[in-house]
Parts: C-alpha cells; sequence; structure tokens
C-alpha cells in the first residue's frame, strides 16, 4: 500500500512540476524504504558487495548498544547523584528560561507509575526502568534536534544542488548526541549540527568528500563556543543543582590520588571502580562512558569488516604506548605532576578514547585508504589523544582534538604511501 | 573623473583585497574581536596605504630597479611607524590592545602589491586614490568580521551592551569562538561565499 | 635618465636620499610624541592604582590633572619586602619597576620554596604599597601590587586591604592578563572581581583567601569562575603570595597606624 503511495505521488516530483525541489527529499524517503530503482550505467567500480545505504546501517545497529547504555547510565547519574545528596525526588525548579520539563515529566511518571506493579518507577538508581526512561527524556530530545535540523540542511543544500540525499546523515546525527553532556541547551545542539553540516561537510561537496567527521566538527564548534556547557564538572549530571566531577577531570589536577577518591566516595575498590568504568556507570558524555558497549559494536564493525582493524588496533597501541611512557616518567621521577602518573588500563576506560576509537576514526571517509596508511593514522591519533589529556592543562580530553588532527593529517599519510610504493615498484622495473 | 571613481569603488566589492586578492588576513584575524580595534585599524591601514602609494609614485621614476622593493619597504615603513607612534600618543588605550598588529601593518601584503601593482606605474593622485579605494576595501571586512565578532562574542558593539550575557546577569550566552582567531576564518569564508554568489565572475576555474 | 637611475652611484643616491628623509620624518615624530606617550602611559597605570584606591570608579574617565590630584592624597611607600621596613617614600617611589626590578640581578631575590603558587622564579627585593583614604567613607585602603602566572600569562593587578584590620579585602583588580577569552579572561570582570569584596585575607597569620569551586562559601572562600579553574588557581597563588611577601610590612604598618590614633 505504502508502496502504491509513494508510487502515486512520484510524478508530483518530476521534472517541471510544482514539487520538483523537492524531488531530493521525496528520493530519500522512497530508497529509504525500498531498494533503489537505480542502476549504475556505463562503467562502474565494484569493490566489495557493500553499499553506502548497508555500510551506514550496520554502523547504526553498531551504535545500539551505546545508544541504549547512554539512556540507562544518563538516568542511573542522575539518580545516583540525588541518592549520594540524600534527596529523594527530583527537584523541580528554574525559571521559564531554565525550566527543567525532564524533571517535571518524570515526576509525573513516577507518580503515575505507582500502580503499574512490575513496572513502577522510583527515583533510585537500583530502579533501571525509570533509569531508562529518565534518560530518554533528555537523549531523545537531543537526537531529536540533531537529526531534524541536520537533516534540513542536507534537504536545502540536496535541493540546491539537484542531487540525492543520502544516508551519511543518519549516522552523524547519531554520533553527535551520544558525545555531548546530557544537560546540553536544545538550541545550542541546533546551532553546532548546522555548522558540523554545512562547514564540515556540506561545503566541500557533501558525504565522501568531506576531509573532517562531520559529528566531530560539530562537537569542537560547542568546545570552542560554549565550553561552559560541554567541560567543568557541573553539567555531567542531569539534576538541577548537582554536579558531579568526571573520573578523567579529576585525573588532570590529582592523577590516580582523584581516582581513588572517587571509589572510596562509592566505597569500591580501584579495581571494583575500573570495572565500573569499564561498563560505563560514570559520568560523561551521554554515549562515551560504556567501553563494554563500544567494543561489542567493534566486534560487529570488524566482523562486517566496515570498521577498520588496523585503525582501531594502531590508535590503541598508540594511546596506551604513550600512557605508559608518561607512566614511567612519572614513575622515575622525571616528572612531577600527578596527571602523568595515571595507569594506562584507566586511560582506556575514561572519557571518550575507546567510542572515539571505534566509531570516529574509522570513519571510511575521513580516515587514511592504504593499509600501511591506517596503521600510521591510528597510531598518530592514539599518540596526540595522551598528549591533550595530559600534557595540555586546558584540556581534560583529547580524543576529539585527535581524530581531527588526524582526519586532517590522513590526505598526506595516504600521499606519502602512495609515493613510496610508486618509488618502490619503479626501482623493480628498471 | 570617472576613472578615479572607478580607481575607489573597484576595490571595495569588484576587486576586494581581502575577499578575492586574499590579502592582509593576518591582521582580518587577529584585531577583529572588537569594533573598535578594527576601526582604528582600518583607518591606519587606509592612511598608510594612501600615502606610501602617493609616495612611492611620486618618486617612482627615479627608483633603481635594483633596490625598488626596499625602497617601497623604506616608504611603508616609515608611514606605519609614524602611524603607530601617533596612535600611541592620542589613543593609547586602543594602541595597547592593538599591541604589535599596527607594527605589522609594514607586513601587510595589501600595501606592498598596491605599491608594486599600481603605484609604480601610475601618477600620483591615482596612486593616492588606488590606495583609499583598497584602505576601504579591507575597512569594510574587518568592520563586518568585528561588528559580528563582538556582537556574538561579548554582546556588545562599540563597547555597548546590545545583549546582556549570562555572566553580567543577562540571557545572552556568548560564543566564545568568536574571541578566537578561526571564526575569523569561518566568517571570511562565509563572506566570500556570500560574494561570488552575488557576483560569479570572481569565481576560480 | 634611465641609465643615470639603475647606475650605481644612481642606486646609493637614491637608497641614500630615501633612509635620509625617511628617518627624519620617523625620528621627528617619535620625538614630537614621544612625552605626550609617556604621559599616557603614566596616566594608565596610575588610575589603575586610584581605582584600587578606590578613588576613581572603573570606567570613569578622568584627566592627567585630575589623576595627580588624587595621586597626591595617596601615600606611596617602597617597602623592603624581606624586613617589612619602609625605605622610599612619595612620588620618587613610584619610579620603582617591580617587573624590571625582578629581571635584574642584585635587585632580585629567587622565589622557591613558597608553599603559594606564583608562578614566577624571581621578585624584586622591593615592592611598592599605597595608602589610601576615601574622603567620603572615610575608609583607608592599603594597595599592594600583585603579579603571577594564570593558566598562560602573566596577569598584572591590585589587592586592597581594609587598614582597619589589614585583612579584609575591599578590592582586587587586574589590568593585565591574557588569559583564554571568555573563560580564564573573565577575572577582569568587575562582576566576578567583586565577589572578594569583604572576604578575610588572613587566616591568623596564614594567607588563606582561595578559589574554589561550588556553593557555600565562607569567608575565606571566593566563587570561582565555571571553566576556568586553572586560571583560578593561578589567581589563588598569585594573592596568596604577595599577600604573604607584604605581611611584615603589613603588621609594621598596622603598628603605626595603631599608634597615630
Amino acid at each position: 500500500m505504502l508502496r502504491k503511495m509513494m508510487d502515486k505521488i512520484a510524478p508530483w516530483f518530476d521534472k517541471g512540476k510544482p514539487l520538483a525541489p523537492f524531488q531530493p527529499a521525496y528520493d530519500a524517503i522512497d530508497t529509504f524504504l525500498y531498494t533503489p530503482k537505480h542502476v549504475a550505467t556505463g562503467s562502474v567500480h565494484v569493490r566489495d558487495s557493500l553499499c553506502l545505504k548497508r555500510t551506514m546501517t550496520t554502523v547504526m545497529i553498531a551504535v545500539l548498544p551505546c545508544v541504549l547504555f547512554a539512556m540507562f547510565n544518563t538516568g542511573y547519574q542522575a539518580f545516583a547523584a540525588m541518592q549520594a545528596a540524600g534527596m529523594s525526588e527530583i527537584p523541580v525548579s528554574g525559571s521559564w528560561l531554565t525550566f527543567q520539563w525532564q524533571a517535571w515529566l518524570m515526576h509525573q511518571l513516577i507518580n503515575m507509575s505507582g500502580s503499574w506493579g512490575l513496572l513502577a518507577m522510583t527515583a533510585d538508581p537500583s530502579n533501571w526502568l525509570a533509569c531508562i526512561v529518565y534518560g530518554a527524556l533528555y537523549f531523545i530530545p537531543v537526537y531529536a534536534v540533531t537529526f531534524i535540523v541536520g537533516i534540513l540542511w542536507e534537504l536545502l543544500f540536496a535541493s540546491v544542488k539537484s542531487e540525492e540525499i543520502n544516508e551519511g546523515f543518519f549516522v552523524t546525527s547519531l554520533l553527535l548526541p551520544l558525545t555531548l553532556p546530557a544537560t546540553i541547551p536544545l538550541w545550542q545542539v541546533a546551532i553546532a549540527i548546522t555548522f558540523g553540516v554545512v562547514v564540515g561537510k556540506e561545503i566541500f561537496g557533501g558525504t565522501g568528500r568531506n576531509f573532517m567527521n562531520p559529528a566531530l566538527v560539530a562537537r569542537a564548534f560547542l568546545f570552542f563556543t560554549f565550553p561552559q556547557q560541554i567541560s567543568g564538572d557541573t553539567i555531567w549530571v542531569a539534576v538541577d543543582g548537582l554536579s558531579a566531577a568526571t573520573p578523567l577531570g579529576m585525573t588532570l589536577t590529582e592523577g590516580m590520588e582523584g581516582i581513588r577518591q572517587l571509589a572510596t566516595a562509592q566505597s569500591l575498590t580501584e579495581m571494583q571502580y575500573w570495572f565500573h568504568a569499564f561498563v560505563g556507570l560514570i559520568p560523561g558524555s551521554m554515549g562515551e562512558t560504556s567501553t563494554l558497549c563500544c567494543l561489542i559494536g567493534a566486534a560487529l564493525l570488524i566482523y562486517t569488516g566496515i570498521g577498520s582493524w588496523r585503525i582501531m588496533s594502531s590508535m590503541l597501541v598508540g594511546a596506551m604506548g604513550t600512557a605508559g611512557l608518561f607512566y614511567f616518567m612519572y614513575a622515575t621521577g622525571m616528572v612531577n605532576s600527578p596527571v602523568y602518573g595515571v595507569f594506562p588500563h584507566w586511560h582506556f576506560v575514561l572519557g571518550g578514547l575507546a567510542f572515539g576509537m571505534i566509531f570516529m576514526a574509522t570513519d571510511p571517509v575521513t580516515a587514511s585508504m592504504t593499509t600501511k596508511g591506517q596503521f600510521a593514522y591510528g597510531f598518530l591519533i592514539g599518540f596526540l589523544v595522551l598528549l591533550v589529556r595530559v600534557v595540555n592543562p586546558a584540556y581534560p580530553e583529547g580524543v576529539m582534538l585527535a581524530i581531527l588532527f588526524g582526519n586532517v593529517c590522513a590526505p598526506l599519510i595516504d600521499y606519502v604511501i602512495v609515493r613510496a610504493n610508486i618509488k618502490r615498484r619503479e626501482l623493480r622495473n628498471v | 573623473m570617472s576613472d578615479y571613481k572607478e580607481i575607489i569603488v573597484k576595490p571595495i566589492f569588484r576587486n576586494n583585497p581581502i575577499l578575492l586578492q586574499i590579502l592582509g588576513i593576518c591582521s582580518a584575524l587577529a584585531v577583529t574581536t572588537k569594533l573598535e580595534t578594527a576601526i582604528t585599524m582600518s583607518i591606519a591601514v587606509t592612511i598608510v596605504t594612501a600615502c606610501s602609494s602617493a609616495v612611492i609614485s611620486l618618486i617612482r621614476n627615479f627608483i633603481p630597479d635594483s633596490i625598488r622593493m626596499i625602497v617601497q619597504m623604506v616608504v611603508i615603513a616609515s608611514f606605519v611607524i609614524v602611524v603607530d607612534q601617533i596612535l600611541k600618543a592620542y589613543a593609547f588605550e586602543i594602541s595597547r590592545q592593538l599591541s604589535v598588529f599596527v607594527g605589522l601593518i609594514i607586513t601587510n601584503c595589501i600595501l606592498m602589491g598596491r605599491a608594486e601593482a599600481f603605484a609604480m606605474k601610475n601618477p600620483p593622485v591615482a596612486s593616492f586614490l588606488d590606495g583609499i579605494g583598497n584602505g576601504l576595501g579591507y575597512s569594510l571586512v574587518l568592520v563586518v568580521l568585528a561588528g559580528i565578532r563582538e556582537l556574538l562574542g561579548s554582546g556588545k558593539l562599540l563597547g555597548f551592551t546590545l545583549f546582556q550575557t549570562v555572566n553580567d546577569g543577562g540571557w545572552f550566552q556568548p560564543w566564545g569562538i568568536m574571541l578566537l582567531a578561526p571564526s575569523a576564518f569561518f566568517l571570511i569564508g562565509f563572506l566570500i561565499w556570500i560574494l561570488r554568489t552575488f557576483d560569479p565572475s570572481q569565481i576560480e576555474e | 635618465m634611465s641609465k643615470m637611475k639603475d647606475s650605481i652611484f644612481g642606486t646609493f643616491l637614491v637608497a641614500f636620499v630615501t633612509c635620509a628623509v625617511c628617518s627624519i620624518f620617523v625620528a621627528s615624530a617619535a620625538v614630537l610624541l614621544k612625552p605626550i606617550q609617556e604621559k599616557n602611559a603614566e596616566l594608565f597605570k596610575n588610575k589603575n592604582i586610584l581605582i584600587a584606591c578606590g578613588l576613581v570608579q572603573k570606567g570613569e574617565s578622568v584627566t592627567a590633572e585630575k589623576c595627580q590630584e588624587l595621586l597626591n592624597q595617596v601615600r606611596i611607600v617602597k617597602v623592603d619586602l624581606s624586613l617589612g621596613t619602609i625605605v622610599e617614600e612619595g612620588a620618587e617611589a613610584l619610579k620603582y619597576d617591580e617587573r624590571t626590578a625582578a629581571k635584574t640581578p642584585g635587585e632580585s631575590v629567587k622565589i622557591s620554596g613558597s608553599p603559594y603558587k606564583v608562578g614566577l622564579p624571581t621578585r624584586g627585593r622591593y615592592g611598592l604599597a599605597f595608602v589610601a583614604t576615601n574622603p567620603e567613607t572615610k575608609e583607608t585602603r592599603v594597595v599592594l601590587p600583585i603579579v603571577g602566572k594564570g593558566l598562560w600569562s602573566q596577569m598584572s593587578g591590585f589587592v586592597a586591604l581594609d587598614s582597619a584590620d589589614m585583612n579584609t579585602v575591599k578590592c582586587l583588580l587586574f589590568y593585565e592578563q591574557g588569559e583564554t577569552a571568555g573563560l580564564g579572561g573573565e577575572v577582569e570582570n568587575p562582576n566576578w572581581t567583586a565577589k572578594w569584596v569583604d572576604k578575610k585575607a588572613f587566616d591568623g597569620n596564614t594567607p588563606a583567601i582561595k578559589v574554589v569551586k561550588g556553593t557555600g562559601m565562607d569567608e575565606f572562600q571566593v566563587d570561582g569562575i565555571s571553566g576556568a579553574t586553572l586560571t583560578c588557581n593561578g589567581v589563588t597563588g598569585t594573592v596568596d603570595y604577595w599577600l604573604a611577601q607584604y605581611q611584615p610590612f603589613l603588621k609594621r604598618l598596622a603598628e603605626e597606624m595603631g599608634g597615630n590614633k
């Protein structure tokens, strides 16, 4: 039936018809629902049986564990902070400008759910349903704004250039919200995704021609434009008036001691707390905290061959090696600053390292193409992540900046590798 | 007479030194966080370009080819130093904010470019007007950039508060990136985009 | 003509004449404008002293004469920091420049082992201090110059204490800094420095005032600037360091002023 309807309205978008400028929008909806009708003609290069659509769909499935965990953890962190502060009800406050409608709605839901038996919700970190619902109240608006604003820009550009819209944006729109804190104002999200799509992608010619990851461009724009809403320690908890320091932020000034303090505050041993961080039960950007969920996604990406295992592994080696070097410098007394003394395995589970490594750095458009180049590219990013994290006092997290820098260097790395290869073969054929 | 008008008007839109010739970008990034400094800088550059072009044009028949560039540099540098001194004397606060950038007018490619491309081949009056025109073209971009950056970056224009910022108890969340140099790159890019949409002849092949 | 201009003699002649004319032009401008420039630099410095003394409002425009007149009401002293004694008084003392002295061997003292992180390697042997009474409120302030490192840059400013107890902060201001605009740069924002007013500088004999994050400030704590923790740490270190250095002088001054009463 839907097919019939789509076919029926199709002629409206033909050339010369009133709706002609919206042809890309129609096409996007049509091909998203059904197999594309277009068949490549003439000489085409087929590298394997993957098309862009299938690639993007696989990535979206791989990100799903992170999305679900993002919702859970946002609620969990909020309720845990309330518990620590001795609150039993979500505070609803603020003027009309800062009104926290999520808190108000959750309050109503909790009151209503009292009679739902097993599904009864309380503002308690051990009530997983309440955690997910509360987290979703924060995550879904951010995602919706990202998606709607971004897709409008995509449509506008596609219409002006009379090209088809493509699925690259679906991944971008899903990755960006995961890298943001729950309390990010929605209008800032709208501005950021506008910048990411327009400057990070469309002005270079759209998906496939962008040299930087649009989701990271959007996040970098937010990071430098509204630093107070995206860094610091007052933003990670979705409860008005409560704050929590991220473990990564603590390491910056106090090193391992800061992590131990956080562990003691929850009466956990250091190792137990590491496991907490690995699973993702720590404050941070919504979808970045869970190294475990990222690894599940990584398994799928590597199994389907979409994410490059070369980039992931070399980035991990680069980051862990640099962290080890810094730890060695600290242990031998060459440097005094405690941030150098953070163990490499802690760097692995803190901040956005795993998320960036698996979903951002491997973006096939902006990463290196050559096999050897991918090793160099990953290693460079891993090294830079630690360099920014440890050596630069102003930025606690370096994954975003490191990957953007890697993106910029990727064509250069490829060029050098290709040149070297050509030279070697020339020598062989003399 | 219409020739003279053409000399002044052409560099403002059709042949803008920043937007088409892509010269003088460095100072356009550095001094445009506030409208006040941008205007001061614009006036300084316009005066120096006009005067040095006129002087170079006046002595163009005496300048030996072998030391052409150096003579141009010396003339430009003299004007720059004098302007810098005058600013320090009569606009101390602004010159403190502009710091080295007034001195760095010497390295602004617009000046050498106009001296070499126009003043060496044309009479003094035309050269003077060409200097004014290019200075105004530069000024236009600087003022637009600084206007956007000051308004979004600190909610003010010329120091008057238009948007009360959050830190001062208002509603406006200032755009920190506007106070950093990269924003000027983006904005110049957008200006070039707009200009070339209206005047496609400027698009490079 | 063209032959003559490209000959070696012609080249030298043109080079010489251009240089001569230009240097006269530049030199005369510099010489003529020098007095005005110096006056400006002095006015800028004095104005900040007067703001810290509470005799001028920030943003108020003051003429050079008015500034001088107000400055005459201020007691300017040059202090030997380690002994706390006054070595020079009056307008002559104002000529002392701590920042130049800090870089001059023999005039400077190494900073090491101080518990306060000021971020500088040396300081001058002497320091200036200003004592001023506001004719309207009758409140007397002791103003101390401070300098120290923030996150990126060297920050210069003044801290003013109420002379009644040599403890209550009356003013803090920075007139020169290069911190991140919008974050650390907010140390210059009067709305933030206003939070320092009426806080206590010393807890017993140790400088205790500090910038902290969060809520629930006691009398020694100032609410930090969000997103600028490291700059704020620099401010804490700088203020406490100089308070400690000036402490012997403040004690002497308190005795002296108490004796006068």
